[in-house]
């Protein structure tokens, strides 16, 4: 008996989340398979700490679950789930009170910035140069401030399109690309050494 | 083709060195367990929503939000307050005005009571006290009246009992100096003290009366 509903696989987020508002469970579940992953990485990036990153995206799944019904077609599924990480993230830093707990920003012998790792921590192969070299690249965003840090993230990690910034963070176009630009200015200041690494 | 001399970047390269470091990290994934842990955490919150509602078996056959049932109660409780609050015929101010002590005595009944704390100015009191207290008070004006409990009858038929007995001025109870201290304002209570003393010793010191 050949099947004639599509595959999963095959509808898009926006005909998921219909299925799901008509009560459809395995619909979320399709959901879940599919941005469990991004939404880590990019809460991960945004916050810091991995357990904290799990929390917030699960909490971001269960509103989800909860709130549904206030989901309407008009605006790309994905801009509103990134929408509820971003501000369950940025709850969740205000939460912690957490400042850049990295001792960036010391001046060392005069006008150079660097990023303090423990030295024990490296190592000359290349995968754990590999792991130091991201652990830093982390450590350099989790020091720019936050408005900047989202920002960059959704675009240079995530790879979203300047539009879908605008509409996930409610900011006009001139100032995402304005703030993406100083975040990355910022940026390639603290990588300054890491350049050469 | 090797240098050892770094050219130094523009800006727009260190721009873009920045965006390539970023896009070229390790991408972070959700755990092995992502999805029972949220399948545990969905089971919470679908137990959480069905707690919202209390079946009532008594009155509904089916399930009401909490908040309804909240309301409800509260309403009955109301009509039930305002319905007894009506037939007992207890005004609101009479409902919330604060209860004077009953039997409390206040500095006064001490100082016309004797140790077996007995007033003075009732009809039932001994007739020793009763002469006590036209003493006190001058004459036409009328004595106050205190309220004379069960238990200060009992005392003054113990009084009576004793009547041939020297009569002592008793040492106020606590209560009595609490009472004392509400009337701080009215009356020096030191000297009325004193004055209470010097009068029990003249009236220890004048043979008794005869009543006609």
């Amino acid at each position: 008996m050949a099947q004639t509903t599509k595959p999963w696989a095959d509808h898009t987020d926006e005909e998921l989340m219909a299925r799901f508002q008509s009560g459809d469970e395995e619909a979320f579940n399709m959901i879940v398979s599919r941005y469990k992953d991004p939404l880590m990485n990019f809460v991960y990036r945004f916050l810091g700490g991995y357990d904290d990153s799990v929390d917030v995206v699960q909490e971001t799944f269960i509103r989800v679950f909860r709130k549904r019904a206030l989901y309407r077609p008009i605006a790309k599924f994905s801009t509103w789930i990134y929408t509820i990480a971003g501000n369950l993230a940025k709850t969740e830093l205000r939460r912690r009170g957490l400042r850049a707990f990295i001792s960036l920003g010391q001046s060392r012998g005069g006008s150079g910035q660097y990023v303090d790792v423990a030295d024990e921590r490296y190592s000359p192969e290349k995968a754990a140069e590999s792991a130091l070299k991201e652990e830093i690249i982390q450590k350099a965003l989790l020091a720019i401030p936050p408005r900047y840090r989202e920002l960059v993230v959704l675009r240079d990690i995530q790879e979203l399109s300047y539009e879908e910034i605008s509409r996930i963070t409610g900011l006009a176009l001139g100032t995402v690309k304005s703030r993406i630009n100083r975040g990355r200015a910022q940026l390639q200041t603290l990588l300054k050494d890491i350049y050469n690494v | 083709m090797t240098s050892d001399v770094r050219e130094r970047p523009t800006e727009g390269d260190e721009d873009s060195r920045a965006k390539r470091l970023l896009s070229r990290m390790q991408k972070i994934n959700a755990p092995a367990d992502f999805g029972v842990r949220l399948d545990r955490r969905l089971g919470e919150e679908r137990r959480r929503r069905q707690g919202r509602s209390v079946r009532m078996p008594a009155f509904v056959p089916f399930r009401v939000p909490i908040y309804a049932a909240s309301i409800i109660a509260i309403v009955g409780m109301s009509v039930v307050a305002y319905y007894a609050l009506i037939r007992t015929g207890v005004t609101p101010e009479e409902f919330s005005a604060p209860k004077q002590q009953i039997g409390a005595p206040t500095f006064r009944d001490s100082l016309l009571m004797d140790k077996r704390g007995v007033p003075a100015d009732r009809d039932d009191a001994p007739a020793e006290l009763e002469e006590r207290s036209s003493r006190m008070h001058p004459r036409g004006e009328k004595a106050p009246s205190v309220s004379f409990s069960r238990e200060r009858k009992e005392a003054g038929a113990t009084s009576e009992l004793k009547k041939t007995g020297d009569l002592e001025l008793a040492a106020p109870s606590e209560g009595l100096y609490k009472a004392k201290d509400v009337q701080k304002n009215e009356v020096d209570s030191t000297d009325m003290k004193q004055d209470s003393i010097r009068r029990a010793a003249e009236s220890e010191q004048q043979p008794p009366q005869e009543h006609e």
